[in-house]
């Protein structure tokens, strides 16, 4: 579109838009109608709402663009400019434009009611018709003026009618041609051009998308009755079986075998492990008695799985098994790798194995593949990616030539790929997006012919809540009223010792360390970068956070001051320690760690301490995780966690016996769960029901708080 | 666990606590 020297206006070039082809012309590509519902097309930033959604659009999302359009022309800057296409979808979601006024002051107030009305979220809330939005614009257009002046005032209505006619003809030209049942169907603007829909849109989390060869049909986990079962969807259909509806657990982690027949998952009946059942959900068995995210080798006689599992891939603990391979008909196992790795994918050749690993020694995790046939099993894989960045879910290329996987590299969670040579794991080039209509995808899935691939999406929403608290009667006082909201998972946060801050991460796409005032007033990120930043620690003087970061390479121990000035390495340790929290008289941490039972350190100005005390080991094997010490300074309580990286429950110790007193609960199984008292004798416990307050002396535990989510 | 931590004032006389919770979907996506 270009604005004349004579103020005139002129589409030269309808740029992505063209003509869609149908399934009766030229093309051999599986395109979907473009006015079929779910399908996203439009060129990012232009979109309205409901072409992100994949939702059906009609001219209203014409009036949409058109108001994009002006709002550019008026201010010089787009209405949802962003660094990605990922995000600028996002912001045409969930945002809304800058006002018009803040960019260039002197329009008139009606003229920017016309671009709000025309970009309101809604279809229904804008204007109906070109003609109602012509009509309105003109008429204001004859009162622009302002500031700039009589030349001004002279000359913006003149454009601004011309830009009318022009658009507001296009625009016709669109409505007439929907009416016509023509198709007007425009290209994603990224580097392979694709359509999506949304196949799945019902209350809660659908996931674990695994797609048959030939695409037509789809396996995914939901929890509609509250435990994960496997459904079965046709493509394009709406009435999804579930293969798992006998089972009494959960089941999930489905994956078909290379011939669409036969179904792998992972289920919690009779103990875990993973099973085998026919595509229709009939005939199931038992293939072990551990293990997670089966993936079937070519010639579907084995099967590859990890021995740990995660459900979100900024919610690692410290545990992490190796790969192991079962027999489809003996179920004999032998090892590829050990140390941490996760995601497998078997190479459509058979040679090698990619996966989800972390580099050794640091905190990094990123893509591995490794040799399928074990004779790597005692080392690490080659790695395929080694940068910052966040790269998970590898998904081969049915050729071979492809790995395909989630990164958060572009500043949102997205779809990324990398030319491979398959025989030898090695990167080929540099990774390229293929960005979804999504702030956050993964877990992929690709048809045989690589035309489809199905993705998980997820959408958050994290509430930090205040409620009053009575320590005598036991009880909490009022309702929870909440402090901050946010799109992403708030990961851990920590109250200033005066009351009168928190500080906390956010993890979802990146994790950074971010601090506010109580009442959601003066938010600001202290840490803007891809390393990650988790288990912020107020010092008691309230002048320092310390948190645990990999920013150094590996896992240690940094500080900041709550302005984000200062920060510093505490720690220059070598078992990756993790989770400080600071003695009552900030002269100690304690750190927790996978690899020694509670570590504790004096931090010295200006140099990170190599010095470490290990605190004695509940038992043979086990490690003590510390969480919080108590007020006096006498005692810690953490969880325990066993030789196998079971956590078995909450433990107290105290320093002057030099002795533990293990109190249960092995639902306590996440970090940073308990609280003390001033008391030093009761806690508060977060765990699967909500808060608990745990008398360490009588062992009794009532529910304070129920709490639910994900 | 993301999203389930709690914490509490240094007087006790307030508990801190996340709530999470997430809409998730499956898409498929055609490459041309």
């Amino acid at each position: 579109m270009f604005l004349t020297r004579d103020a005139g206006v002129k589409i030269l070039d309808f740029g992505l838009a063209r003509r869609s082809l149908g399934a009766s012309e030229d093309t051999k590509a599986p395109t979907l109608s473009p006015t079929e519902p779910g399908t996203v097309m439009g060129t990012v930033g232009y979109m309205s709402p409901e072409q992100v959604r994949g939702q059906p659009a009609d001219h209203r999302s014409d009036i949409f663009a058109f108001g994009a359009v002006l709002h550019e022309m008026l201010t010089g800057r787009r209405a949802f400019q962003r660094d990605t296409a990922a995000e600028t979808m996002t912001a045409v979601l969930k945002e809304d434009p800058p006002e018009l006024a803040s960019i260039a002051p002197g329009l008139p107030p009606a003229l920017e009611r016309v671009v709000q009305h025309c970009l309101e979220k809604r279809p229904e809330e804008r204007f109906q018709s070109a003609s109602d939005l012509a009509f309105d614009l003109v008429a204001h257009s004859g009162s622009v003026s302002g500031p700039r002046g009589a030349a001004a005032s002279s000359r913006w209505p003149g454009w601004l009618a011309r830009l009318v006619a022009a658009l507001v003809a296009a625009g016709l030209v669109f409505e007439a041609g929907r009416r016509s049942g023509r198709p007007a169907a425009t290209a994603t603007s990224t580097a392979m051009p694709a359509s999506f829909i949304a196949i799945t849109d019902d209350a809660g989390v659908e996931s674990q998308p695994s797609l048959a060869p030939d695409g037509k049909s789809l396996l995914y986990v939901a929890a509609p009755a509250g435990q994960n079962d496997v459904f079965l969807l046709r493509v394009g259909g709406r009435n999804p079986v579930n293969l798992t509806a006998d089972s009494p657990v959960d089941d999930g982690q489905p994956a078909y075998s290379p011939n669409g027949e036969r179904i792998a998952f992972r289920s919690e009946r009779d103990g875990g492990g993973l099973f085998v059942m026919d595509s229709t959900g009939e005939s199931v068995r038992r293939l072990t008695d551990l293990g997670h995210s089966p993936c079937w080798s070519p010639d579907a006689k084995e099967i590859v799985f990890s021995t740990d599992g995660f459900l979100y891939p900024t919610d690692l603990g410290g545990r992490g098994g190796g790969l192991q391979v079962a027999d489809v008909e003996t179920g004999k196992l032998r090892t590829i790798v050990g140390g941490t790795a996760l995601s497998p994918r078997w190479s459509p050749h058979a040679a090698r194995i990619a996966y989800w690993g972390l580099r050794p020694g640091s905190g990094q995790r990123d893509l591995f593949t490794v040799r399928a046939d074990g004779s790597e099993a005692t080392g690490v894989g080659t790695p395929v990616i080694a940068d910052a960045a966040l790269d998970w879910a590898p998904a081969w290329s049915a050729d071979g030539r492809f790995l395909y996987f989630s990164s958060n590299r572009g500043g949102s969670m997205n779809l990324w790929r990398v030319a491979i040579d398959e025989a030898s794991g090695q990167a080929l080039g540099a990774p390229e997006p293929l960005t979804t209509p999504a702030s956050w995808s993964g877990a992929f899935s690709l048809s045989r012919d690589e035309r489809r691939i199905a993705f998980e999406t997820l959408d958050w929403r994290s509430t930090l809540l205040r409620v009053g608290f009575d320590p005598v009667a036991e009880k909490v006082v009022g309702s929870p009223m909440p402090i901050l909201r946010s799109t992403q998972p708030m990961r851990d946060h920590e109250i200033s010792p005066d009351g009168e801050q928190v500080a906390f991460t956010r993890a979802g796409t990146r994790e950074d360390l971010f601090v506010a005032r109580v009442d959601g007033s003066q938010f600001r990120r202290l840490t803007d970068d891809a390393f990650r930043d988790r288990g912020p620690a107020w010092s008691p003087d309230g002048r320092r956070i310390a948190f645990y970061s990999d920013r150094g390479g590996t896992y240690q121990i940094w500080a900041v001051r709550p302005d984000g000035s200062g920060l510093e390495a505490l720690t220059a340790i070598d078992v990756s320690p993790t989770f400080p929290t600071w003695s009552p008289d900030g002269r100690r941490l304690v750190l927790v760690s996978n690899n020694a039972s509670g570590l504790l350190i004096e931090p010295v100005a200006g140099s990170p301490t190599s010095k470490a005390t290990e605190l004695p080991r509940p038992r043979d094997g086990s490690l003590f995780w510390p969480f919080t010490w108590s007020e006096v300074g006498e005692r810690l309580a953490g969880a325990v966690v066993e030789a196998d990286g079971r956590v078995s429950g909450l433990a107290v110790y105290t320093f002057a016996t030099n002795r533990y007193e293990l109190l249960g609960g092995s639902d306590n199984t996440w970090f940073r769960n308990a609280r003390w008292l001033r008391d030093g004798r009761r806690l508060l416990v977060r765990n699967t029901q909500g808060i608990q307050l745990v008398d360490t002396t009588t062992q009794r535990s009532r529910l304070l708080l129920p709490v639910t989510g994900t | 666990m993301i999203g389930k931590s709690v914490g509490i004032t240094r007087d006790d006389r307030f508990i801190t606590y996340t709530e999470t919770a997430a809409e998730g979907d499956i898409w498929l996506a055609t490459l041309e």
